[in-house]
């Protein structure tokens, strides 16, 4: 039980079975975990051959998952600044630039959440990898729409700023109706 | 006991006696032969729970909501949202006939709550979003982790969560 512990403590890039067994054999690992759990060194080297470590399951060989994390916090901290300087400084290009990158962010974080609920063990082979595709359908299909919104229409930032302004005066009155009713109810209240 | 009994004399090479005999000098004979280990190794860690039908874990029901696992999962669902808010957005405009300046001046006319309702159901999964995004990347750079500054970057992010909403909506 306390080797299993140990495994699963151990970095990924150890937990691979071979791997495992072989830094084992080269005692490399002595000095950070066997001075903790002594009991494990002895257990490991007498059954290093036997030690069942469950094998690394991989998302998909061969994908660059690193260049990929990468770029996704690129675009994150790039939206930060993306989204303030296209309000502050609208313009076409800045509409497309703000339209791509958040489609794209849109994409990847919905793509995340996909891979993380629709997954082959609940929903079988097929049902992730449609899920998965029709999620790039949508998302091409929204980008395309945006684009052609900022094109064909007032665009994204305009837009926006469009609806945002509407209610600031009807908020106002909004206000001004209510206040002096909810003041009349406390006098109200506090004279009878 | 008279199972047993009976089994015994059932053997052959017991039939030497009285019980007497029997009980003292019974000797059987082992043979230690080495055979293999039968190794299974098509199994993996999750088919197995799948064979003994395991329930998932960690057990997310038995857990108290706190506020670690509440932002975070509230931050998938407020991603959700304004993706939702874009595309939705995007498709209708595609499939809408007139210009938008047609239908905002339509909204123009709605009850002063539902607006601002609207603008506080955009505005606020947004704010939160960006605000908490933020915790993430400073998180992805490895800064903290630690479990008293992960609280205390919550808390502080959801004062700048209501600052930005309130600003969002007021300014």
């Amino acid at each position: 039980m306390a080797l299993a512990l140990v495994i699963r403590c151990l970095p990924r890039s150890m937990n691979g079975s071979i791997r495992t067994s072989h830094m084992w054999s080269k005692g490399q690992l002595n000095g950070s975990i066997f001075k903790h759990y002594p009991a494990a060194g002895l257990l490991a080297k007498d059954t290093n051959a036997m030690v069942a470590v469950a094998p690394r399951r991989e998302m998909s060989d061969g994908g660059d998952h690193v260049k990929l994390w990468t770029a996704e916090r690129a675009l994150s901290v790039g939206l930060l600044g993306i989204i303030p300087a296209a309000f502050i400084v609208p313009s076409p290009a800045m509409d497309y630039l703000l339209a791509v990158s958040l489609v794209m962010h849109c994409h990847w974080g919905i793509e995340a959440s996909v891979v993380d609920y629709i997954r082959p063990a609940i929903f079988g082979p097929v049902i992730p990898k449609v899920a998965i595709a029709s999620l790039y359908g949508l998302s091409i299909f929204a980008l395309g729409g945006l684009i052609y919104f900022s094109y064909s229409d007032v665009g994204l930032v305009n837009a926006v700023k469009m609806f945002w302004k509407l209610d600031m005066r009807n908020i106002l009155k909004l206000v001004c109706m209510v206040l002096p009713k909810l003041t009349l109810r406390v006098t109200h209240y506090q004279y009878s | 006991m008279s199972i047993a009994l009976r089994r015994l004399m059932a053997c052959p090479g017991l039939h030497r006696g009285a019980f007497g005999g029997v009980m003292g000098s019974q000797i059987r004979n082992v043979v230690l032969r080495s055979q293999p280990a039968a190794v299974k190794t098509a199994e993996d860690f999750f088919e197995k729970n799948e064979r003994l039908k395991r329930p998932m874990s960690p057990h997310l029901t038995i857990y108290k909501p706190q506020i670690t696992s509440m932002l975070s999962i509230s931050h998938r669902i407020t991603g959700i949202a304004v993706t939702g808010y874009v595309y939705a957005f995007s498709i209708g405009m595609m499939c809408l006939p007139a210009s938008f300046p047609h239908y905002c001046a339509a909204l123009a006319t709605a009850s002063p709550a539902l607006l601002f309702s609207a603008k506080f159901l955009l505005a606020f999964p947004f704010a939160y979003h960006t605000c908490n995004g933020v915790r993430h990347l400073m998180w992805d750079l490895a800064k903290g982790l630690e479990i008293s500054q992960v609280y205390k970057t919550g808390y502080t992010m959801l004062a700048a969560t209501t600052l930005l909403t309130l600003a969002l909506l007021f300014c």
